[in-house]
């Protein structure tokens, strides 16, 4: 057994107050101990981070590194398959290209564990995972992605009709679900190629896998997913949240987590009226449990924590912007077991900082995952 | 009026306590003193407070690209290549909420070109060889030089475009031999007497003379080398945007002006693959300053961008040059703007903290000598 410990001034664990001059004793990859300094034995290899800032690894929980590989064309690109528009079946795990130069990137800037998963085209997407930035995977069927918008024809040549409403596209989900329910409930007959798909949408109906729920148009797709969430009674997250603002007491009284961003987007479409990076800020006040998403590429994945530092310029406390990183997508994205903090028996994953993380002036100096140094500056 | 008190942080000084005396729009004078009368002058107080010269980005589609809703103008025609006779101020919308965006982030002065760059998916990115002739703006709506340079586009976008839309040129030689058609039209037509007027070689005659510049949009180094080969070719000033691989250039590009970045943006296509903020660290010799391409990025966060610099081995001053003196110089208008000197424009941004810091909040915006944003406790 090969045991670490890192020194450090100010240690912020995400699960109480700062730990000054403290200390953290890493054993297998795993925490064993954080608190303040204590005498070792002389077989403990030092990580000393001097006046150092120590945080745990950053999370993002929306995104699609691997699936849209940098620096790479359209052939490596496989986010959105537009074979119809519920496409459950669609796994990230089958085209993930774990040698995309992004994960890479990603460490450097302290990300240590990543959602990565289908696009947005299609009403049901498909299925995303969870992997560590150093190419562990965490979990194959991490959440079944749905998504709403103002339109989604592309005017691909697919076996069903893609809905070009609202209306039609909740219909749709609406219908699928109730289909997927007479199913499990034996009052419905379906064929062999459906069954492959309703097999996956049951988990989510049994409440087995959590829905993530892709809404960027406007507060009344909010309020329209809401519904059908508490229809259905599904474990769901709902992500990008444009407009949520308008809507922060609804999404609070739901209980209904959110992924918001990524901040900083472009208002490039008509579609984007309601993108306002207050969002986050007025969410996380109404008590909402709130993560930040590069959804990268779209904002490229290691500046998860420049997007969290814009969050802070729109209002927020600094570490309540960094438990929009941490601890607050590990719960959504239910592996606050493992990762998110720095307490006892979570996994090594540990970013050094120069200063606060969400200092934008503040270096990244070594990242650690799994007790491994994977980042030097 | 009077601005007193705080840290007067400039790229060239720092000064405690300043007493700044503007009149007419116009900085009169600086002094350092803690007790100075003014009898009857309105007096901002910057006790505590760091007051810098108005951000400046050369490279923005402000009032030329607003699609929050109706009243979108992507900026480019699309049923020609070559529209060099287009001026960017017979489309400015000066209702863009993005005026009051840029003064609520200090930005006082900004550039505005014709052709916006999107980044969502090809079907939308829409570009031109020659888009047509740029402005320099103040963010309160005043107007310092209408056709202040031509904007060109090199590359995957305008290649991307064209093709779409099944025109031609679709290659990089094909781009470079129609720029090549216009320019050899318009040196001949420069000398002609009996001539036929022409309103696109009208346009190129002000290039021709060197009386402004061609602004260049280009990425990777075979584009950046190209167009450099061509300004040679016919005599032209030529400064390059984006620029991402300039880095990758000191010696070529040691006297040539550059508007880098983007430097937080979405790498798809295989242009972007180098593009990374760590790459200013590399470029302290190069006469460069940072844009938002605003909306690319929100134009409010400029200054956290020059933050990044700082991460990458830049002194505050130094950044702080980078959005205010260096990008006065590389739109020719350093008489006027971009330090805190006598006689120049009273384009002042009073600061809650250091600047570049997330928790850091402009709390005046002074433009021409008056108070254009004022954000209250």
């Amino acid at each position: 057994m090969r045991i670490k410990a890192v020194f450090a001034k100010k240690i912020w664990t995400g699960a109480s107050e700062f730990v000054e001059d403290g200390m953290i004793l890493i054993e297998d990859g795993k925490i064993s101990y954080v608190g303040p300094r204590k005498s070792l034995g002389s077989d403990v290899g030092i990580i000393d981070a001097k006046d150092s800032f120590v945080t745990p690894g950053f999370i993002d929980a929306h995104s699609h590194i691997g699936l849209i590989p940098e620096g790479l064309d359209w052939e490596y690109s496989d986010v959105n398959d537009y074979t119809g528009p519920i496409t459950p079946q669609m796994r990230a795990i089958d085209a993930i290209h774990f040698h995309d130069i992004a994960f890479k990137n990603a460490i450097s800037g302290g990300v240590t564990t990543v959602y990565t998963g289908p696009g947005s085209a299609n009403v049901v997407g498909g299925i995303g995972l969870i992997t560590k930035t150093s190419g562990e995977i965490i979990r194959e069927e991490a959440a079944l992605k749905m998504a709403l918008g103002p339109k989604r024809d592309r005017g691909v040549k697919s076996k069903e009709p893609y809905p070009t409403t609202r209306m039609g596209t909740v219909a749709l989900l609406r219908n699928l679900f109730i289909n997927v329910k007479k199913w499990m409930n034996r009052e419905l007959e379906i064929d062999d190629e459906k069954k492959y798909q309703y097999e996956i949408v049951a988990k989510v109906l049994k409440g087995e896998m959590p829905a993530k729920i892709h809404l960027s148009t406007s507060p009344d797709e909010i309020r329209a997913v809401l519904a059908l969430i508490k229809e259905f009674n599904i474990n769901a997250s709902i992500d990008h949240v444009f407009g949520g603002d308008l809507l922060a007491g609804e999404i609070a009284e739901a209980g209904i987590p959110v992924v918001y961003g990524p901040p900083m987007i472009a208002k490039l479409y008509s579609a984007f009226k309601y993108v306002n990076d207050k969002i986050p800020v007025v969410l996380a006040n109404r008590g909402v449990l709130v993560a930040i998403m590069t959804d990268h590429p779209v904002i490229p994945q290691k500046h998860l924590r420049f997007l969290a530092s814009v969050v802070v310029r729109n209002g927020l406390d600094y570490n309540e912007a960094l438990k929009m990183i941490t601890i607050n997508p590990a719960k959504i994205l239910e592996i606050d077991e493992r990762v998110g903090t720095l307490e006892v028996g979570k996994d090594a994953d540990i970013v050094i900082s120069s200063d606060h993380p969400l200092k934008v002036t503040s270096v990244i100096e070594r990242v650690l995952i799994n007790g491994e140094i994977v980042f030097e500056h | 009026m009077i601005i007193k008190g705080g840290i007067l942080l400039t790229p060239f000084e720092q000064i405690l306590n300043p007493v700044i005396t503007i009149k007419n729009g116009k900085i009169v004078d600086i002094e350092i003193s803690d007790d100075v009368c003014h009898d009857g002058e309105k007096i901002i107080d910057a006790k505590g407070k760091y007051i810098v010269p108005g951000f400046i980005d050369p490279h923005t589609h402000i009032g030329i690209h607003r699609l929050e809703g109706e009243g979108g103008d992507p900026g480019v025609e699309i049923f020609d290549v070559l529209t060099p006779h287009l001026d960017v101020v017979d489309g400015l919308d000066l209702f863009d909420p993005a005026f009051n965006d840029a003064l609520s982030g200090g930005i006082t002065t900004f550039g505005v070109l014709p052709g916006a760059y999107m980044s969502f998916g090809p079907s939308v990115e829409r570009i031109n060889i020659i888009a047509g002739q740029g402005a320099i703006y103040k963010a309160n709506k005043r107007e310092i030089k209408r056709r202040a340079f031509l904007k060109i586009a090199l590359g995957e976008h305008p290649k991307r475009f064209l093709a779409e839309k099944k025109l031609t040129p679709t290659t990089r030689m094909g781009i470079m031999a129609e720029l090549r058609n216009i320019f050899t039209r318009a040196k001949e037509y420069s000398t002609k007497k009996d001539k036929k007027y022409d309103p696109k070689l009208e346009a190129l005659m002000a290039v021709i003379k060197k009386e402004i510049p061609i602004r260049v949009h280009v990425h990777t180094v075979r584009d950046i080398l190209a167009i450099l080969r061509f300004a040679k070719e016919f005599d032209l000033e030529v400064i390059l945007d984006h620029a991402t691989e300039a880095y990758i250039l000191k010696e070529e590009l040691k006297d040539i002006p550059i508007v880098y970045g983007p430097i937080v943006f979405s790498k798809r296509g295989t242009e972007l693959a180098n593009l990374d903020s760590s790459n200013l660290k590399f470029m302290k010799n190069l006469q460069f300053t940072l844009t938002t391409d605003h909306p690319t990025i929100p134009i409010q966060y400029l200054d956290l961008l020059a933050g990044l610099a700082v991460n990458e081995g830049f002194s505050l001053r130094e950044a702080l040059a980078l959005i205010t003196i260096k990008a006065a110089r590389i739109l020719g208008i350093d008489d006027r703007v971009g330090s805190v000197e006598p006689g120049k424009d009273a384009d002042l941004v009073v600061l809650s903290g250091k600047p570049f810091e997330p928790d850091t909040q402009v709390i005046y915006t002074i433009v021409d000598g008056e108070i254009c944003y004022h954000r209250g406790d």
